[in-house]
């Protein structure tokens, strides 16, 4: 118990780091100056934006459910019969999906 | 009698601001208390960890931000490394770094801990509604950025906490399991979450 408390601690702090630092980043970048902002940053503000939520969409789609109760059961039997291991193959999957939405972000 | 007077206008003021980010924050109230239920429902009843109302109480006070909290729980279920939470955190919520550009000159001169807290309530909600801040006037306009990210940020925090409670309570009565089985689906939140966000972003562009 008292280690998933701190996995809980960790998970909320971590969250907590990042979201704060990303949404502080324009701030302490531009600190104290009172110059325009480069025409550059202007236009990766603008269209950044939008294309990251596109990505998102694509991500949070890829996460969803959409087989039926019957193939559902079906996966179970052949996962019994040990013919796949869903654990591993979700996990790979997800990183997957997790390392594409990184490099997109990055290469935005 | 005087800066009585004075005191009495600057409460009317301030009183008109408040009940206009009020009445502004109301799509917010609605779309916040439903997202922030279902994200809380879902870290209690998918995330597998104890004290779950706890969890989504500070991580909605603390992150503010729909797509983690409902993202990040299959990934807390499967007690990934902090890093790789980290990372998620960093790809899901990269475009919140941008917002702060547009703030740049409006927030420029406030006090430190003011400036946090409104850095802190940078959601696409609150950025939506504070870019179209009816106010020129800068103490007008910073009062209404205040009380809007006060309003939405208790909006979230209520319902995340709410979703997490109603599970927990239930989970006394019904099997969780069951509650598992039947909040199957709710992840597509999500996805109908971002296309909102898409679409109003790309209608703002093409109306720009």
């Amino acid at each position: 118990m008292s280690e998933e408390i701190l996995y809980m601690s960790g998970v909320v702090a971590v969250g907590f780091a990042v979201n704060f630092g990303l949404r502080a980043l324009p701030f302490l970048l531009f600190a104290g100056r009172d110059r325009k902002l480069p025409p550059c940053v202007e236009r990766v503000a603008a269209v950044a934006s939008p294309a990251i939520i596109a990505c998102l969409v694509v991500y949070s789609y890829a996460g969803l459910e959409w087989r039926t109760r019957a193939v559902r059961r079906r996966g179970a039997r052949r996962r019994a019969a040990g013919r796949d291991s869903q654990p591993a193959s979700v996990h790979r999957r997800r990183h997957r999906r997790l390392h594409a939405a990184g490099a997109l972000t990055a290469c935005l | 009698m005087g800066s009585q007077a004075i005191g009495g206008g600057a409460r009317r003021v301030r009183r008109a601001v408040f009940r206009r980010a009020f009445v502004a924050s109301i799509p917010v109230l609605m779309g916040y208390a439903t997202m922030g239920f279902v994200a809380g429902v879902l870290l209690a009843a998918k995330g597998n960890v104890v004290l779950a109302p706890l969890w989504a109480f500070l991580s909605g006070a603390l992150w503010v931000t729909g797509t983690l909290s409902i993202a990040g729980v299959p990934e807390i279920a499967a007690r990934v490394p902090l890093a790789t939470f980290a990372l998620l955190a960093l790809a899901v919520n990269f475009r919140y770094a941008l917002y702060g550009f547009s703030m740049l000159s409006r927030w420029r001169g406030v006090p430190l801990l003011r400036k946090a807290f409104l850095v802190l309530a940078l959601a696409d909600e609150n950025f939506a509604l504070e870019s179209a801040s009816p106010y020129r006037d800068r103490e007008r306009d910073l009062l209404y950025c205040t009380a809007l990210s006060a309003l939405n940020v208790s909006y979230w925090v209520l319902g995340i906490t709410a979703g997490a409670v109603f599970v927990c309570v239930l989970g006394h009565l019904v099997d969780p399991e069951t509650i598992r089985r039947h909040t199957n689906g709710m992840e597509f939140s999500m996805a109908a979450l971002f296309i909102v966000i898409l679409t109003d972003q790309v209608r703002e562009r093409i109306g720009r």
